[in-house]
């Protein structure tokens, strides 16, 4: 796998996460909990979405989830009403968000309709709203209007918005492109630049370093830098913090832009004053000294140049660089740095309170005026950091959503660490034999032992303890909440409902419930059908509701809970139950059940599950998709677990899966055919009878039957079934009486029975094939390998593939 | 593994002038099942040990003669003999199962005796002629070794399926 | 020189440490500010990534505390973030943020932007 591909992977893999978050967040969201954590939470996992979206260029998914998330903050913070709606908008919009995740999956292309409506919605809702809010000013206002004195209330209201803030500062930066083109004209004539920088307070307080400054611009052509250290105070004025130096820098022999040059400073904008200016070829073969005067003879055009602001014509420009250069880009940084409105009709005196004003006014900005007056100059200094402050504080303050996140920060944050599941998955296999080898030296101990080496079996019974506290610790680690797939089915209820025009509203219990990864992993596809099945078969539509005097909205609860070593998940609605003459009748005609047998009710409902039935007469869009409910049957008992279904006509239908908690171990009985060993799983064994006590029946077919408590159970002789010669007499061998899924009982026979214990399951087809009547193997305390049964398979008569 | 490493013979690696071209030359692991010797490529082998039994399989094809555990993996053990219709091997101690890799999957081979490693030249490899079905199938090629004909083993058709439902 | 990358998406936190690792950087994560925090307080950093929406405390609260927590102020904070609008650049830098990177980023870019900001 390439990079590329792997970062994919985690990409798409955290999507589902995210996804099924979001599920979960909206399901409660339209239940009616309005906690703004909930908001925001949402808020992330779209934003994640579109961060990992836009690493990898899918485009399409950027754009939607962009749009999103912009319904979404405008949610958050009250622009827009969180109404029903909206909630309905959203929930849309997550299954849309899935299927642009699940396209750029598998690359493919959705069509460019997709997903517009709702996009087109988002938009409506956000600019809707931005016109009829009146209790602020909007977007769009800033963008047309320019450094007015509004911003100054940002600072008086902490309840308002960060948004607010946005717009000025797009003005201020296409202000500042204005500026870019025209100096741009400029440049190509520059032959060098001489930038003037000054540091600030808050450059140091973000961690920024001239010095980094200095050595990248110096990469930009040949340098000199000269520092100015005429502010430097006495020591006993000496501040430790406080920021006394500033730098001349005359680039030469570069083919930088002045944007170039602005790049390097990109991080410091307004935590610095900078000025650039074009040297032309002769000034730039100037010396320092030159630079410098002309510096100083610019100051009061500067000063004098501050009315003028960004008005200046190009003609100026052209006679006076220099100035220029200054005075725009100081201007506009004026502007940007709080939103003040530029110092007006203030004569640019010497006189120190006015001067002080001026730099107080301009914030950040403050003047180089070092040269002219010390003093003025750290009154600047002090009024800038006053000045700066305030600016910074409103705007954490007024985003609302820090907040939460603030109080949180008191809560111990859970540690953890990421671990790949191949290495999980190697520790629960040791351990797994280990338990078996555990048990296995258990078995060894009889009573001579035991009285014999009293310190040894004290030893062994420790080692017991141990292993299973670290067997469950170990599962404890795969273990995984059963909502991620919760979670998915009430996008497939929506659909549902959507398609069969019922109204259906699922409710969920138990999300919580852990179990085996693995297990979950098995656990979607079964679900499904379940679900679909309830939807489809069960629910009954409005109308035939209303005539039973049922509530129109019918109710699929999905619930899971722990009962002892399993887990069981059950699907239940509120729907008509099963049809069972229809059931018996389609069985009958298909040939799942022979005509004239005699079924219980129970037998009758668990039909469904049989393979080859389906009740939909017509095929359903929904449930007829050339699977029916056998699919869950086969791969539920494929992990080991079993499916029950229980109905009351006109109440409603329940089905309950029974799953184990890990598939990593397996209880069985380890019996013996032919002088080999088998296992079969304790889980589907009713009980164990000897033979010369059971009662046989046998029919035309020639086949046996066993009776046992009045019923009539199939008997399949291991041995027979297997192909191999019984060595024992009929006398001695045992009936070990399973219980298949969905009730149906099977008698097996077998020679021995040798005792129970525990086995990890070894997959045949890892290396071989698939065996008819075999669901795996196992390796036995002595490294033989013994084959386990398949009790659910071992009904049919075997389909003698090669066997000649 | 139990194979001398001296019975290495490289002089089949070299042509008429003496020039030893290294990229034609594969090694080959023969074995024997009574007087005929058989080989496959070194680099498919994992392991070679002796018949310590297996546990059979039911309903299965019948030169299957079951699975042994293969450090924590079952691994299916494939009768060569049977495989080539020459009927069940009667295993002993003394057979050997070679452990080889055939796609993503392991298979045991069991064989009379591993008898030695053999470089030959790929040029020198004939193809089967035309004529039983089953040797074209199972055979990839023949080579000749020390005026002995070596049968060189077609795992996938082997092992696979496919074939032997044709 | 170790940077410590917060950020609550694996896939970003992935992309971050394939490319820093490349060039030459060692890398800690951290998922969100309060374990980025937590991590500041047990090993040395010379260079923090953060992404600035992450559930339990947000990437402007990290900075703001490890700023407020006085022994990094010399830390260089990098901003990650997806906004284009300047307003998060923005908030990252009143509390303290000593640059930014624009998501999706530019391997090259990110490298170059650690060199500017780290000695």
């Amino acid at each position: 796998m390439s990079d590329l591909d792997e970062f994919k992977a985690t990409y798409f893999d955290e999507c589902s996460e995210l996804l099924g978050e979001l599920e979960e967040q909206f399901a409660a969201i339209e239940e009616g909990d309005r906690e703004s954590d909930r908001m925001h939470a949402v808020f992330r996992a779209i934003h994640s979405i579109k961060g990992g979206a836009g690493a990898f260029g899918f485009q399409r998914l950027v754009e939607f989830a962009h749009s999103f998330e912009t319904l979404l903050d405008y949610v958050r913070d009250g622009r827009v009403e969180l109404s029903d709606d909206v909630v309905a908008l959203c929930i849309r919009a997550n299954d849309i968000v899935a299927d642009f995740v699940a396209a750029a999956r598998v690359e493919e292309d959705l069509g460019a309709d997709f997903g517009a409506e709702e996009k087109a919605q988002f938009e409506a809702l956000c600019n809707g709203d931005a016109e009829d809010e009146d209790d602020g000013p909007t977007q769009e206002d800033f963008d047309e209007i320019e450094f007015t004195p509004v911003m100054v209330d940002l600072e008086d209201e902490p309840a308002s918005d960060s948004f607010d803030e946005a717009p000025l500062s797009d003005g201020a930066a296409a202000d500042l492109a204005e500026i870019a083109l025209e100096t741009d004209k400029v440049d190509d004539a520059a032959r060098g630049w001489r930038v003037e920088f000054t540091p600030l307070p808050a450059l140091y307080e973000r961690a920024n370093d001239p010095l980094l400054l200095l050595r990248e611009l110096a990469g930009l052509g040949t340098s000199t830098i000269e520092a100015r250290l005429t502010e430097l105070p006495l020591l006993h004025d000496f501040e430790p913090f406080g920021v006394y130096c500033s730098w001349v820098i005359t680039l030469t022999d570069t083919s930088a832009s002045e944007a170039d040059i602005r790049e390097v400073f990109e991080f410091v904008e307004g935590d610095c004053e900078i000025a650039i200016a074009a040297i032309d070829g002769s000034a730039a073969a100037a010396s320092a000294p030159v630079a410098e005067a002309e510096e100083e003879t610019s100051f009061a055009d500067l000063a004098a140049s501050l009315n003028a602001g960004a008005e200046m014509d190009e003609d100026a420009i052209s006679e006076e660089p220099v100035s220029e250069d200054q005075a725009v880009e100081e201007a506009s940084a004026a502007n940007k740095s709080d939103g003040e409105p530029v110092a007006e009709d203030k004569p640019a005196a010497k006189s120190q309170p006015s001067f002080a004003d001026l730099a107080g006014e301009l914030g950040v900005t403050g003047l180089d005026a070092g040269d002219e007056d010390e003093d003025a100059a750290d009154a600047a200094i002090a009024k800038t950091e006053a000045a700066a402050k305030p600016a910074a504080a409103p705007a954490p303050a007024a985003a609302g959503y820090t907040k939460p996140a603030a109080t949180e920060t008191r809560k111990p944050a859970m540690q953890s660490i990421r671990v790949d599941l191949d290495k999980v998955d190697r520790v629960v296999n040791m351990v797994g034999e280990l338990v078996i080898t555990q048990s296995m030296l258990n078995q060894q101990m009889d009573d001579t032992l035991r009285d014999k080496y009293q310190e040894l079996v004290r030893g062994i019974e420790v080692l017991a303890q141990t292993t299973r506290g670290l067997q469950d610790s170990v599962m404890a680690i795969r273990a995984q909440p059963v909502k991620s797939v919760f979670s998915r089915m009430p996008r497939l209820v929506r659909e549902l409902s959507a398609k069969t025009g019922k109204k259906i509203r699922l409710e969920m219990v138990g999300e919580n419930t852990e179990i085996d990864k693995t297990v979950i992993e098995q656990l979607s596809d079964p679900l499904t059908h379940m679900i679909r099945n309830s939807a489809d078969h069960g629910i009954e539509t409005i109308e035939k509701r209303t005539d039973k005097g049922k509530p129109e909205t019918g109710v699929i609860k999905l619930s899971a809970e722990q009962a002892g070593g399993s887990i069981l998940i059950v699907v239940e609605d509120d729907g008509a139950g099963i049809n069972r003459e229809r059931v018996l009748e389609i069985a009958r005609e298909r040939g799942v059940v022979p005509p004239d047998t005699q079924l219980t009710e129970d037998q009758i409902d668990n039909l469904i599950f049989a393979p080859g039935f389906s009740t939909a007469s017509e095929v359903s869009d929904i449930s007829g998709r050339g699977v029916g409910m056998d699919v869950v049957l086969s791969n539920i008992k494929k992990i080991g677990g079993s499916v029950n279904v229980k109905s009351r006509p006109g109440f409603g239908t329940r089905m309950t899966l029974r799953l184990p908690l890990t598939l990593a171990v397996l209880d069985v009985m380890l019996v013996k055919v032919a002088d080999c060993h088998y296992v079969i799983p304790l889980s589907s064994i009713v009980e164990t009878i000897q033979t010369s006590r059971s009662d046989f029946g046998s029919v035309p077919s020639g086949s046996r039957l066993l009776k046992v408590r009045g019923e009539y159970v199939q008997v399949v002789d291991l041995a027979d079934r297997f192909d191999m010669n019984s060595i024992t007499d009929d006398e001695h061998r045992f009936v070990v009486l399973c219980e298949a899924e969905g009730g149906v009982k099977v008698a097996l026979i077998v020679d021995d029975i040798v005792g129970q214990q525990q086995v990890v399951i070894k997959s045949l087809e890892e290396n071989y094939e698939s065996i008819d009547g075999i669901a795996g193997g196992t390796i036995l305390g002595d490294g033989s390998v013994a084959l386990i049964v398949d009790v659910q398979g071992i009904k049919a008569s075997p389909t003698r593939q090669n066997a000649a | 593994m139990a194979v001398a490493m001296d019975a290495l013979d490289t002089r089949d690696s070299i042509d008429q002038d003496g020039h030893v071209d290294s990229s034609k030359m594969i090694q080959l692991i023969a074995f024997s099942l009574d007087d005929q010797v058989y080989g496959v490529e070194i680099t498919t082998v994992r392991e070679i040990r002796a018949w310590n039994g297996a546990t059979p399989l039911p309903n299965t094809r019948e030169f299957v003669r079951g699975v042994i555990n293969l450090r924590g993996t079952i691994v299916p053990i494939f009768d060569l003999r049977a495989r080539f219709g020459s009927g069940k091997t009667e295993a002993t101690k003394t057979h050997v199962v070679v452990v080889l890799s055939v796609g993503d999957k392991w298979v045991g081979m069991l064989v009379d005796k591993v008898s030695d490693i053999l470089t030959v030249n790929k040029d020198d490899i004939h193809a089967v002629p035309e004529g039983n079905s089953m040797d074209s199938e199972l055979l990839g090629g023949i080579v000749t070794h020390e005026n002995t004909m070596v049968g060189l083993i077609d795992l996938e058709n082997v092992v696979g399926r496919s074939t032997e439902e044709a | 020189m170790r940077v410590l990358t917060v950020d609550d998406s694996r896939t970003i936190l992935a992309m971050l440490k394939h490319t820093l690792t490349d060039a030459g950087y060692e890398v800690l994560q951290a998922e969100n500010g309060q374990q980025g925090l937590d991590m500041l307080g047990q090993e040395n950093v010379d260079v923090v990534i953060t992404d600035v929406n992450m559930p339990v405390m947000d990437g402007i609260e990290f900075i703001r505390q490890v700023r407020a927590g006085g022994q990094h102020h010399n830390l260089p904070i990098l901003i990650l973030t997806t906004e284009t609008s300047q307003e998060k650049r923005d908030l990252g830098r009143a509390a303290g943020g000593t640059g930014w990177i624009v998501k999706p980023f530019d391997p090259d870019k990110l490298v170059s932007v650690i060199r500017k900001v780290s000695h």
